[in-house]
């Protein structure tokens, strides 16, 4: 457990009420997970304790990002290599330029690679979207604002394999913009492609990397994601290296086992299937409507809003009333965090452990 | 609490000769027969062989790039059992946990993680910390990142180059450094596709030696223990022993490790095809006592090479089976992941691992040729009892070497190599030695005031079945293996080199950072308050 200042225990009949709800359980689900390292540690053990399945609220990081690194691979990089390297930024969607702006994470072009020369910057298929804060030598290039990105990629594929591209839309481009575009990419020393999982499928997100793969035939390319919310990678990182597994993870037959469809949270509360929820949102996200059809135990951030759950307990923020490890999104990598302004709040770390001891206690 | 374990065999040529004796244990230490003390706990170990614990030095157990692995290949690590009551998750295929469970199960009690990237350090120790029963190490990967190929382009001198490696090993907190391709990496990134000892890194205008030489120095001055640990460039090439030769020769002298040298013992035919270079290796070593390398033996079945060697990696990709791979450009290096299988119905493959057990029989010492698989990239550690097997008993090799492709039995030696490795060899290689190597002086061996972690072994013929399933094992004088099996959950430490440095290198590394990712040199730290209330650390000195 991080903690920068002494925690105040949770309290006992909260704790006790939580761990009734969950002990006898006999299919409980452990949703949400937005919260620290060790808040998914406790997470952990206690699913494996309880036979939980377990899951984290950032659906796209899991079942469109990770799910086609584990189908056909991916080439990557991160924030700040892209920042200082990339001669060209490819922003593929609509989600990509708006990430761009809101962190502004490529605003500057960076400075550390002298040699980099001018750094371009492209739109495929981001509607009337364009970058505001993205550093770019003269004007940003765009193709496809009238058409899906699946079907952008695509021509651009066929385009740079020398394949022939069937009749075009007429409010899509022509084939020689596409193949501007596609020179445009060959000619990159260091392209830098920008999606947002949350707005493609899988599919798309993998055809996204067969085009990177095809560029790296004869330059270099690759990919940047925009990094999950609720601290998905951090979770989904602990959750590997813990499990061997991303999530979501069932526990119920006392071995982890992985499945989108089978240990997918809603589905299990939905379908009826779970019987018990506990909610981890400290760092979001909110409780969702659906949690309401099975008793819910929810650790929430101090200040949340009143919520729906039977038990509630509030616990600390790591980073702001408490220190603790997340990931940084800017060179994608885990950093400990002080807290900004420390409160004794308990940890969700320490809540899930004295949840895990009271069952174990109750335990026969 | 004093332990005693008594009557067994005791395998331990630093202290001596091989003899029949009792070895005590006192609050985690190795102690002197008692005189009149109580005994707390005996545990006969008649017909039994005492060891230290294994101590590996080269084994991806964890990390960034470990995990990628995990993510890449569910298919490889799917787990079917349920573990034992009260250690969750020790069936959890590829696991931290499992990883330390199943170390200590064969008497392995130290392990070191090879490639901790100093912008990636959190995650690593987060994974290590997790890794239960065995100690555990990690060397700070240096010698391609921007900040140094800078300081070298800008010819700075040798207190600054000295300083800042100090730094990135003290705030990676490693425990020792590690050189991976020096400049390959770099090169890649700005599109090159192979690189040599005497290319330059573009826009740097430094060479792959240069690096290497300014490095060795570094280590020297800052008194680290461990030799620099090299991958050296053209893994995998044939005709590599001579980068291999001249790599030993721009050492001048100093000490130096090579990683997994077997990727780098293939010779080439009139033809340039692959023959083992084998010979040519030991003659090498043979030649250069400042020299030590692991060997990185090739098993076969399927797995996963995993590497910071981007360049290899890429080639490397277009041969990946199941067909994906990931490559990350990270920061620095970054890494690369690429499935592989080796088969024994490819004459490569069976080739690869004939060379690795070349290596493993010309060896001039034990001290100096340690036994790794490059883990998991040449095989699993778990394939160790096998490898051992393979070098103690020659019928077990000709049994292996019987449905080996003529193609391949052509090129290699092996069949002509009559040596069978003793049980002091073994303690050497796979104990001593790499306690040595790494300045882990407490540990390797059964003198007074070691370490208690002890292996103890069923003296059996079949050497596969004695070293695959440790009788008792000892960590820090607590039983934590019986009959093969891990009996709980312990915590280890993570060892860890606090080397000195100008305090002025905090200020320039925090405006590097500062100016690279646009967040403090903070955010790279690996403080102890990660860790909350766990202990996880143990500094080790420099040896200046």
């Amino acid at each position: 457990m991080s903690h920068d200042t002494p925690a105040r225990p949770a309290d006992p009949q909260a704790i006790a009420r939580a761990a009734d709800i969950l002990g006898k359980a006999r299919n409980p689900v452990i949703a949400g997970l937005g919260c620290d390292v060790d808040g998914v540690r406790a997470a952990l053990q206690l699913a494996a304790r309880i036979g939980a399945a377990i899951d984290h609220c950032s659906i796209a990081h899991e079942r469109v990002e990770l799910r086609t690194l584990a189908d056909s691979g991916v080439m990557n990089t991160t924030v700040s290599e892209a920042r200082h390297r990339a001669d060209l930024i490819v922003l593929a969607g609509a989600g990509a330029v708006a990430w761009a702006d809101h962190g502004k994470a490529l605003a500057d072009g960076g400075g550390l690679y002298s040699w980099r020369g001018d750094r371009g910057v492209l739109c495929l298929a981001t509607g009337e979207a364009r970058p505001a804060h993205v550093a770019v030598n003269g004007d940003v290039a765009t193709l496809g604002d009238g058409l899906p990105l699946h079907r952008i990629v695509s021509l651009i594929r066929a385009r740079l394999g020398g394949r022939p591209i069937g009749p075009l839309p007429s409010n899509g481009p022509s084939a020689e913009a596409i193949d501007a575009v596609a020179l445009q990419m060959k000619s990159a020393s260091f392209g830098v492609i920008v999606v947002d999982p949350e707005e493609v499928d899988h599919v798309t997100f993998d055809a996204i990397q067969g085009l990177i793969k095809d560029l790296n035939a004869e330059t270099r390319f690759t990919s940047l994601s925009v990094p999950a919310k609720h601290h998905g990678r951090g979770a989904n990182l602990v959750s590997a290296w813990t499990t061997g597994d991303r999530l979501p993870v069932g526990m119920g037959r006392g071995y982890p086992e992985q499945d989108d469809w089978r240990f997918d949270a809603e589905r299990l509360v939905t379908s009826g299937e779970a019987d018990a929820l506990l909610w981890i949102g400290v760092l979001g996200g909110d409780l969702p409507a659906w949690s309401g059809r099975v008793p819910t135990v929810a650790l929430i951030h101090h200040g949340a809003k009143a919520n729906t759950a039977d038990v509630s307990v509030e616990v600390g923020v790591p980073g702001v009333t408490h220190g603790g490890v997340l990931t940084d999104s800017i060179r994608d990598g885990f950093t400990y965090l002080e807290a900004k302004s420390p409160q004794p709040l308990p940890t969700v770390a320490s809540v899930v452990a004295a949840i895990e001891a009271a069952i174990a206690g109750a335990a026969p | 609490m004093m332990i005693r374990l008594k009557g067994g065999r005791v395998v331990d040529p630093v202290s001596g000769a091989t003899t029949v004796r009792d070895v005590y244990l006192k609050d985690g230490r190795i102690v002197a027969a008692p005189t009149g003390e109580t005994i707390d706990e005996t545990y006969d170990c008649t017909g039994k062989i005492v060891m230290a614990g294994g101590v590996d030095v080269h084994s991806h157990i964890a990390g960034g790039n470990v995990t990628m692995s995990r993510l890449l290949l569910p298919e490889l690590h799917v787990s079917e059992a349920p573990g034992a009551e009260g250690m969750p998750f020790s069936t959890a295929k590829w696991s931290g946990w499992e990883i330390g469970r199943l170390y200590a199960e064969m008497g392995f009690t130290t392990v070191v993680e090879p490639a901790l990237a100093p912008s990636q350090a959190m995650q690593t120790h987060l994974e290590l910390a997790d890794i239960p029963i065995i100690d555990r190490g990690a060397l700070t990967v240096v010698g391609n990142d921007d900040h140094f190929l800078s300081l070298l382009r800008d010819r700075e001198g040798a207190a600054a180059l000295r300083d800042s490696i100090a730094w990135l090993v003290t705030q990676s907190r490693g425990l020792g450094i590690k050189v991976i391709n020096a400049g390959g990496p770099a090169a890649f990134h700005s599109g090159l596709r192979t690189f040599d000892l005497d290319d330059v890194v573009p826009h740097y205008g430094v060479s792959s030696r240069q690096i290497v030489q300014t490095l060795l120095t570094a280590a020297a001055d800052i008194g680290i223990p461990h030799p620099l640990h090299v991958h050296a460039n053209n893994l995998g090439v044939p005709g590599a022993p001579k980068t291999i030769a001249d790599t030993i020769a721009a050492a001048e002298g100093r000490p130096l490790h090579f990683a997994h040298i077997q990727f780098y013992s293939y010779g080439k035919d009139a033809e340039g095809g692959m023959t083992s270079g084998a010979e040519a290796i030991a003659r090498s070593l043979a030649d250069a006592p400042n020299i030590t390398c692991d060997v990185g033996q090739v098993m076969f079945g399927p797995t996963v090479t995993i590497s910071l060697d981007l360049m290899k990696q890429w080639q490397g990709a277009a041969y990946a089976s199941p067909k994906k791979f990931s490559l990350t450009d990270g920061d620095a290096e970054g890494g690369g992941v690429v499935p592989l299988v080796y088969k024994k119905t490819n004459w490569v493959n069976q080739l690869q691992w004939a060379i690795g057990l070349e290596l493993f029989l010309l060896s001039p010492d034990p001290w100096r040729v340690l036994m790794t698989t490059d883990h998991p990239n040449g095989g699993s550690f778990t394939t160790y009892p096998q490898i051992i097997h393979l070098l103690m008993d020659r019928g077990e090799r000709e049994r292996w070497m019987e449905k080996m492709p003529e193609k391949a039995k052509e090129r290699t030696g092996l069949a002509d190599l009559t040596r069978e490795y003793t049980l002091e060899e073994i303690a050497i290689m796979t104990r001593a030695a790499p306690a040595k190597l790494l300045g882990l002086f407490d540990r390797g061996h059964l003198k007074e005031g070691a370490v208690a972690d002890v292996a103890v072994y069923d003296d059996l013929a079949d050497k596969s079945a004695m070293f695959g399933s440790a009788a008792l094992v000892f960590k820090d004088g607590r039983l934590v293996v019986r009959d093969g099996r891990a009996l709980g959950w312990v915590h280890s430490k993570t060892s860890i080199l606090s080397a000195d440095y100008d305090s002025q290198m905090d200020r320039r590394m925090g405006d590097y950072i500062t100016d690279r990712y646009g967040v403090g040199p903070s955010a790279f730290s690996v403080p102890q308050a990660a860790f909350g209330d766990r202990d996880v650390f143990e500094a080790v000195p420099c040896l200046k």
